[in-house]
């Protein structure tokens, strides 16, 4: 186990130098120059060529690319992400800030998505062809198309604006404020599960109906055992695999929504910083922002191939 | 009339005239420093009724971005970073639309005769928010600070004097009359000297310290900026409100609705459709003009169709303005056919080539482009959307231009900027109300080095200069500016990008769009909040 854990972290290691490089050049191939985004349009028009060289130095962006990478790379081993351009802060200092905002509201989203999802394919697939089964089955399909900015949008009109139930927008820690944190985070975390859930929702269906054909499954139900107990003990366990699979799969897309949901309710984490990172193309902060995504991802998927050895006790290590 | 009463007479005159004449002197000595600014404030500030103001609450503001220079030092603070930075520091003086200065720290102001000075006189007894006083160091300082950082027209500046304790003198290398309007500016507000030199620069980047009618509490970044009421502003009972708090929201469909849920009580935005539908909901919209947007022709290139002036003129007739500002403008926006808008003091009533494609054709046939020309258009978000051009577009297809379209980036549209482009260029002249010519010579003057491919006319720079060094601006000048840009058709106006101020119904003399810059400036210390 531990062997297979550090190979896999090795192998991380590897995907994580490919993917800073890819961030790293595919940002400097975008036209423009951040440089000029810093300045504003009437300063833009007055800086002479020599004081627009000496800012290009400060930020270090005088310097040839690979020399630009090598001081990138050279700094995160000291734990330094850089320094915005825009607004000169810490990268680090304002993703340890953020982090957490996107993490908690995508752990929720999370939470959600698997607590409705797995027993919503479950019921579906138990109850096959029946209007339960269609209910479900036309419920997910719904929310993996619907789009998660209008999925927003319609639920700040509904629930924020028509019946006034919850804040339009915003973000509180639950450590300063508990219950509001929890109102402003009940559209945005729905709005992120929904997809995942519809995912979830689907694949748990699938695959229990496919172990419920199982011939071990026939031989419990000729024993007389109960639905619940065949479906907790000999079908669960072995239906999760490509369930557990696709959760893993989930936080890359909770992140990729966390762009939109945290532009649409207005929340100050990581998605909206690498989107306004993008627009201004402050590349420290893309590229830090990027990585810790990038990282969480990779942990991610390691947490699930490590899951399914206690899921499947035929799963070796080795 | 006898002798008697003649001598009475004469003896009153002699008696009167020893203490007249002093009197005389003294007025003139008292008003030598005064004149200026009394010249320039002769219409008082509109009075608010005290018996109807109400005091309390926090006015929150929605503005689309958190800063991103600095707030808390105005050398530094540019863009959208000087709008969260306004309750908290105060200028000079402030210039209304109107032309009116009232003054602010300074109680008045004297420009040399000569022309080659500015005497401030400062105002006594105003405390900055860490206790410290207000004086002419502080004075000094700020705008030293602001001359290293190449404040527009601060190059003028030769020398900063202090005369006495609350008094400082700006000695002049050369004389401009945008030099007052531009200490209006948020960026010559004053800070906390006393605060520097305790807590330093870095300190001072994001703790705004000023004599503002508010205190600064925090920044959280892309969140909020909050400020509480300075309970020891100079200006007695002001403010009224307990607070401002600035609340950054980008996207305009959660601004709209933050706005119609009540969590905020002004929005300040560019955005003409949610203009339209929060006034249709009953809220007040105040607008302005922030810019006139313009294609800018690549007519510095010999090679260009557009180097000949018959085909700039034949796209400013090709082009139904009022057709686009009917269908985008949202009654926001007005169709425009010189570089400023019609609310200018500069802008000359009846100028204008208004739509006629039929002139377009004839002027490309005179050109030799009877078979028309094809071309692109590169445009950017900030001041047109995709239908607008499209729009323009097809106007221009009508009389044989043909256009392809290229959206630029952020960044893609500064290169544009500042290292040229082919064909057509959308862009917008910026239009500061309190200075008109010194918004069109900033943008598009000569002496800017961006938009090179841009030809710029003959001597524009002389009626620049001439225009800028009457001891007042004169609208007069200002016309001829105008007048000469139009002549040349150096662009073409399409229409005005408005900015608004949109305000619940109990939101009161918060004094947005009154003065110095549309985008940033307003009355904190005044605004009021009905129950």
């Amino acid at each position: 186990m531990t062997g297979y854990i550090v190979r896999r972290l090795i192998q991380a290691f590897f995907i994580l130098i490919l993917v800073t490089l890819l961030i790293f050049f595919i940002m400097r191939i975008l036209p423009g120059d951040p440089i000029y985004m810093y300045l504003t349009m009437m300063e833009a028009q007055r800086i002479s060529e020599k004081d627009l060289m000496a800012l290009k130095k400060q930020f270090g962006l005088d310097k040839p690319m690979i020399i630009q990478y090598v001081n990138w790379i050279r700094g995160l081993t000291h734990g330094d992400m850089g320094t915005s351009i825009l607004n000169r802060d810490s990268v680090g200092k304002e993703i340890k800030k953020r982090l957490p905002r996107t993490a908690y509201l995508g752990l929720l989203a999370l939470i959600i998505s698997a607590a409705v999802g797995i027993p919503a394919g479950i019921i579906s697939a138990t109850r096959r062809a029946t209007w339960l089964d269609n209910l479900v089955t036309t419920i997910a399909n719904c929310g993996i198309t619907v789009p998660i900015f209008w999925l927003g949008i319609v639920f700040i009109y509904i629930f924020g604006l028509y019946l006034k139930w919850l804040p339009v927008q915003g973000y509180t820690s639950p450590f300063d404020n508990f219950w509001l944190s929890l109102k402003q985070a009940i559209l945005p975390v729905l709005c992120l599960a929904t997809m995942p859930t519809a995912g979830i929702m689907r694949q748990t269906r699938s695959s229990t109906l496919e172990v419920l054909r199982q011939d071990y499954v026939r031989t419990a139900w000729a024993k007389g055992l109960r639905e619940p107990a065949i479906i907790r003990v000999h079908v669960l366990k072995n239906a999760l695999i490509p369930v557990v699979t696709l959760i893993g799969l989930t936080v890359r897309v909770v992140f990729g929504g966390s762009v939109l949901v945290e532009t649409v309710f207005n929340i100050p984490g990581i998605g909206r910083m690498t989107v306004e990172g993008i627009l201004s193309q402050d590349y420290p902060v893309v590229q830090g922002a990027l990585l810790i995504i990038s990282i969480t991802v990779l942990l991610a998927n390691l947490l699930v191939d490590l899951s399914y050895g206690w899921l499947d006790p035929r799963v070796k290590y080795e | 009339m006898d002798k008697k009463m003649k001598g009475g007479l004469m003896i009153k005159k002699a008696f009167f005239k020893g203490p007249f004449l002093i009197l005389a002197v003294l007025l003139i000595l008292f008003g030598a420093f005064t004149l200026d600014s009394k010249e320039a404030t002769k219409k008082k500030e509109v009075e608010q009724t005290p018996g109807e103001i109400q005091k309390g609450g926090v006015l929150k503001i929605i503005y689309k971005q958190g800063p991103a220079t600095p707030i808390g030092w105005p050398p530094e603070t540019v863009g959208d970073s000087l709008i969260p930075g306004t309750p908290a520091f105060e200028t000079l003086l402030r210039k209304y639309y109107e032309g009116r200065y009232e003054p602010l720290l300074s109680e008045g102001w004297k420009i040399g005769p000569d022309k080659r000075s500015i005497t401030f006189y400062l105002r006594k007894g105003v405390k900055f928010h860490d206790g410290s006083d207000f004086d002419a160091e502080v004075v000094k300082f700020n705008l030293e600070q602001l001359k290293a950082s190449k404040f527009y027209t601060s190059e003028l500046w030769s020398s900063i004097d202090i005369v006495d304790s609350h008094t400082v003198r700006i000695n002049l290398s050369a004389y401009s009359n945008a030099i007052l309007t531009n200490l209006t500016s948020q960026r010559a507000a004053m800070a906390s000297l006393s605060a520097y030199r305790k807590r330093g620069l870095d300190f001072m980047r994001w703790n705004p310290i000023g004599t503002g009618p508010f205190e600064f509490v925090s920044f959280e970044r892309d969140v909020s900026v909050k400020y509480k009421r300075f309970s020891a502003y100079w200006q007695k009972e002001r403010p009224y409100v307990e607070g401002v708090e600035y609340v950054f929201i980008k996207d305009p469909m959660t601004q709209l609705a933050s706005m119609e849920a009540k969590e905020a009580h002004v929005l300040l935005t560019d955005e003409k459709k949610v203009a339209f539908d929060l006034k249709a909901k009953g809220f007040s919209v105040s607008s302005y003009p922030a810019g006139v947007v313009v294609i800018m022709p690549d007519s510095a290139n010999a090679s260009s169709p557009f180097s000949d002036r018959r085909v700039r003129e034949a796209i400013e007739y090709a082009i139904d303005r009022e057709a686009i500002v009917k269908a985008k403008g949202y009654g926001f926006s007005e169709a425009s056919y010189q570089v400023v808008p019609s609310v200018s003091n500069v802008f000359i009533k009846g100028l204008g080539r208004k739509y006629n494609p039929e002139k377009a054709r004839a002027l490309l046939s005179s050109a030799g482009y009877k078979k028309g020309i094809k071309t692109k258009l590169i445009y950017g978000t900030m001041w047109v959307d995709r239908d607008e051009v499209v729009m323009i577009q097809n106007f221009l297809k009508q009389v044989g231009i043909e256009v392809d379209l290229e959206l630029a980036t952020p960044g893609q549209s500064v290169e544009y900027r500042r290292k040229g482009w082919n064909g057509l260029y959308c862009a917008a002249v910026v239009y500061f109300p309190i200075h008109p010519i010194q918004g069109i010579e900033a943008y598009i003057g000569p002496r800017t080095i961006e938009f090179p491919s841009l030809k710029r006319p003959k001597d524009m720079q002389a009626v620049f200069d001439d225009a800028l060094s009457t001891r007042e601006f004169e609208p007069r000048t200002g016309q001829q500016i105008v007048k000469l840009i139009f002549d040349d058709v150096m662009v073409v106006p399409l229409f005005t990008s408005p900015t608004f101020a949109i305000a619940t119904k109990n939101v009161h003399d918060a004094g947005f769009h009154t003065h110095s810059s549309q985008r940033v400036n307003w009355t904190p210390e005044r605004a009021w909040l009905a129950k």
